[in-house]
């Protein structure tokens, strides 16, 4: 019980915030909270290998990768099923149709959008995009997190935002903020 | 300008994923079940067999095709299933599951079902020369003229024998690992195992109960006794002498094609089965080692199956137990032992440590 407590007052504070990454990860909201659960889980079991509290978000974000990756990997056959764009499809708008901003009007599309874009890239620019553009972590401590150099980073960061433009180039250049409609 | 609503995109997606956050609430882990409450567990994971199998013989006695000709076909069925209802209820009380993964569990179960179903037919029906959509017998029958009361039996000792197997392999699934009876959990790297061996019990048994029923009038026992009369008794022998390599004395009554279609159909039949486990098994982790991953593959023990059986068969019907045939027979069914024991005694020390 006193790990529970333990583990209960480390992940209260993170816990909107990871649950946020779990969700930029995943292909659906759905999904994100699968993923975070299933870390939460197996942070739990694995509470005691955590010697300094202090360390806590870079670990439990470090499981919450690992555990995203294992879901890949199983996940081969579910890329033939149409079920993503269907669960996304479905889901409701968190927050309306509400105007976020002059490029985004649509925040529910904006937003399906963007997880369109992000789910496909591989799992490390995705990572590392997640990481870098959405929750601000510099490049140094995603080397840390994803077990890898700087300059590896830099170079998925690079590629990971070449693959975005590519992909947005090709799906959304008739979105009309693109085409000097600007509001 | 792509670049700009890419980073708006961005922002709007981190605003929207920061909606709508559940309460925070631990995860609290289940509590250890108790004993009794573990028996009464088994029983409940053995009740979509066990209404499966009803369901299964109900199709037999309903002259059903492909039932009421192949009486292999339950345990692919019963398998299948099962395998469904088990992933229609995965985890379902522990953690709510996205519904893309509930809806992806349904669509591969019940395409293994299909493909299960549609396999076996399609194997079995040339080897029964087009007679496999009738509801009466084949020439063999016509021979003797009539129905083979033992038909009902053959179902009923198929069933009991296949209903022990699961009953058997939840039971001993549960010894070794609790967690598994109560939480309904798809199969793990011991279900895989401890069911392909059953299943594979259960398939060799309807083979031998196959051959028994459909030939018996054929062949010479020697043994004239009223006893055999009796359909239970009789299945018994026959297999009995099956599994003794008993060879028929009128070799005239089956052809080694029809020897090699009924292996292979069996062979099929055990893949299927796989399949479907395979599908329905929970992904191990833990692993360290790749080659031990690919020696555990579920179908490593099929395809050992299948060889096995070939030459079993080949062994059996040809030249008797000295052929050249058999020690590969023995061979496959040593290899496709050790490899279920060392799963068994690698899950025992994982469940012990």
């Amino acid at each position: 019980m006193e790990g529970n407590e333990r583990f209960r007052g480390l992940l209260e504070p993170l816990y909107p915030q990871a649950l946020g990454f779990a969700r930029h990860l995943s292909r659906s909201r759905a999904d994100g909270d699968d993923l975070f659960q299933e870390a939460v889980i197996r942070a739990l079991a694995k509470l005691e290998s955590l010697r300094d509290d202090a360390a806590f978000k870079p670990w439990l974000y470090r499981i919450v990768i690992s555990v995203h990756r294992n879901r890949l990997r199983r996940a081969f056959w579910r890329r033939f099923l149409p079920m993503p764009e269907q669960v996304a499809a479905d889901e409701p708008a968190a927050s309306g149709n509400y105007r976020v901003s002059e490029w985004s009007p649509d925040a529910a599309e904006a937003a399906r959008r963007a997880r369109e874009a992000l789910a496909k890239l591989p799992a490390v620019q995705r990572e590392a995009i997640v990481l870098y553009e959405i929750e601000g972590w510099q490049v140094d401590e995603i080397a840390t997190l994803q077990r890898c150099s700087a300059s590896a980073v830099k170079s998925r960061l690079a590629r990971g935002r070449d693959r975005l433009r590519a992909h947005y180039e090709a799906r959304h250049a008739a979105v009309p903020s693109l085409t000097g409609e600007t509001p | 300008m792509i670049d700009k609503l890419i980073a708006s995109d961005l922002a709007v997606l981190a605003r929207e994923d920061q909606q709508q956050i559940p309460a925070f609430a631990l995860p609290v882990p289940r509590a250890r079940p108790r004993r009794h409450a573990l028996i009464w567990a088994a029983f409940a994971a053995a009740a979509p067999t066990l209404a499966m199998l009803a369901v299964g013989v109900a199709f037999v006695e309903l002259d059903v095709a492909p039932f009421s000709n192949y009486e292999a076909f339950l345990a692919p069925f019963v398998v299948a299933i099962a395998s469904l209802v088990g992933l229609a209820t995965e985890g379902r009380s522990e953690t709510s599951l996205a519904r893309s993964r509930r809806q992806a569990s349904y669509v591969l179960a019940g395409g293994a079902l299909v493909a299960a179903m549609v396999t076996c037919f399609v194997i079995g029906w040339p080897g029964e020369g087009g007679a496999w959509l009738q509801v009466s017998y084949d020439a063999v029958y016509a021979v003797i003229g009539g129905e083979s009361p033992a038909l009902t039996t053959r179902v009923g000792f198929i069933s009991i024998l296949a209903t022990l197997a699961f009953v058997l392999a939840r039971l001993i699934a549960g010894k070794l690992d609790p967690q598994r009876l109560t939480s309904r959990r798809n199969l793990d790297a011991w279900g895989t195992a401890g069911l392909v061996a059953g299943v594979l019990v259960i398939v060799l048994w309807a083979g031998a109960m196959f051959f028994a029923a459909r030939y018996w009038p054929l062949v010479d026992f020697r043994l004239p006794d009223p006893t055999l009369r009796d359909h239970y008794a009789a299945a018994i022998k026959g297999s009995m002498w099956l599994a003794l390599r008993f060879r028929p004395w009128s070799e005239s009554s089956i052809s080694i094609e029809q020897w090699d279609a009924f292996a292979a159909a069996a062979g099929v039949i055990v893949v299927a089965i796989a399949s479907c486990i395979a599908i329905a098994r929970e992904p191990r982790r833990g692993r360290t080692s790749r080659w031990l991953q690919l020696v555990e593959l579920p179908v490593v023990v099929p395809l050992f199956v299948i060889v096995g059986m070939r030459y079993l068969v080949a062994a059996m019907v040809a030249d008797g137990p000295d052929q050249a045939a058999s020690p590969f027979a023995i061979a496959s069914a040593a290899v496709m032992l050790a490899f279920t024991s060392m799963i068994l005694r690698r899950r025992r020390r994982r469940a012990l440590s």
